[in-house]
């Protein structure tokens, strides 16, 4: 018999995949667009539940589920930044009672921001995008998604609030 | 502790590298660029690396060079000393389709100068046709005749030889005269009386009165003419027209 937590899990993650797939991007200049990233919200949600090693491989399966849902000509793009933004976050589940709010804010700005400067760079042909609109695109991904995680934190995470 | 860092790292490694697999496998052009850009990057960062290996080994490559060097300087001289050779070549070939006589070209292998006999050796002998007393000449005049004959060489004896005299022609009225050599390519011409118009400059030739010497060979040029002597005959000294120093090749005259 399957865990009825794990089954939980296996239910919210098909649901994100299905909502991933028609959740709506939204354009805020001619050339920057921000894309809703359900997938690294749900791994900052699983960082609370299981520890680094875990994190990386549950990071490494979501990119890959991921890339195959949202792009399937660069497999392994979003792999490798959501198994390194899994490796950073267990270091949030850590020391989740350590850290006050400001300090969780400032590392989760700082995960976001190194899976979006490594999914921009990996993404973007640098002959048609220069390196500073992949650094630009990114720091505004990364204040967009934390906004989104504080969003979800108040409104859907009743229980087990990964901003408190 | 240590366990599960180690355990975080390896399976981090794992994914990473599985995900960068799968990544560099697509043939996107993004993929191409990012290629590229690791590429440059890895230059840079071995630049002082390849930079010092550069330095060790430049040693070996100057040596190599001057090796190189060495040989090119070699390869010139040899090229020059073709080119010499092949305008020489050139020059002994249309000497030889000038000429009325039946010539037979000769390559000096040897040469004996002593005080008395002055002879060089050429690669024909009997079995080429050639046979004693024959004239030897090169592109300027006479050279010598032919001493002694084997199957395949012959000793010539050299106009500047003291035991030879040729019968020899001069001047607008192609007076008779004997020629003598003297010394350093210079020679003397007896028996030509005063009254014989004889200028500096004139050239000298066989008289063809021998058996040896067919006429018209150029032999030697006038220098000089004295006519103050108690003498009958004027003393005129002549330059040898033949090139006695840089023997190469010559031509036997049939």
């Amino acid at each position: 018999m399957i865990d009825i937590r794990i089954l939980r899990q296996i239910y919210i993650l098909l649901f994100l995949i299905i909502a991933q797939l028609y959740i709506p991007s939204y354009v805020i200049s001619r050339d920057i667009m921000l894309f809703p990233d359900l997938v690294l919200i749900y791994l900052v949600y699983l960082s609370l539940l299981y520890e680094r090693y875990y994190l990386i491989i549950i990071g490494f399966v979501l990119g890959l589920f991921q890339d195959f849902v949202s792009q399937s000509n660069l497999i392994g793009l979003f792999a490798f930044s959501k198994t390194i933004a899994g490796f950073m976050l267990g270091l949030l589940s850590k020391y989740d009672r350590v850290w006050n709010n400001k300090i969780k804010l400032g590392y989760l700005f700082l995960t976001f921001q190194i899976h979006y400067i490594f999914a921009c760079y990996m993404m973007f042909d640098r002959s048609i995008t220069s390196l500073a609109f992949t650094f630009k695109s990114s720091i505004l991904e990364s204040i967009f998604m934390l906004i989104l995680l504080l969003v979800v934190n108040r409104f859907i995470l009743i229980d087990n609030k990964i901003i408190k | 502790m240590i366990k599960y860092i180690n355990r975080d790292v390896i399976i981090l490694f794992l994914c990473l590298l599985l995900s960068l697999l799968l990544y560099f496998s697509s043939k996107s052009t993004v993929v191409y660029s990012v290629k590229a850009e690791i590429a440059d990057f890895i230059s840079i960062v071995t630049y002082p690396q390849t930079y010092y290996s550069n330095l060790m080994t430049i040693k070996k490559d100057n040596e190599l060079l001057k090796q190189k060097l060495v040989q090119m300087n070699m390869l010139n001289s040899e090229l020059i000393h073709y080119e010499h050779e092949n305008s020489v070549l050139k020059n002994l070939l249309d000497f030889y389709d000038e000429q009325p006589w039946s010539l037979k070209i000769a390559k000096v292998v040897n040469d004996n100068y002593t005080y008395l006999m002055r002879t060089i050796t050429i690669n024909l002998g009997i079995k080429d046709g050639v046979e004693s007393n024959l004239p030897v000449v090169d592109i300027n005049g006479l050279i010598g005749k032919i001493e002694v004959c084997s199957d395949r060489a012959s000793k010539v004896q050299l106009i500047t030889d003291k035991n030879f005299v040729i019968s020899v022609r001069v001047g607008s009225d192609m007076v008779v005269g004997e020629f003598k050599a003297t010394h350093k390519g210079l020679g003397i011409i007896y028996g030509v009386r005063k009254t014989a118009n004889i200028e500096v400059g004139d050239i000298v030739y066989t008289s063809g009165i021998s058996t040896i010497y067919p006429s018209s060979i150029p032999v030697a040029k006038v220098v000089r003419i004295n006519k103050n002597n108690d003498s009958p005959f004027q003393d005129i000294e002549v330059q040898i027209l033949a090139d006695l120093i840089n023997f190469n090749h010559v031509f036997v005259v049939l």
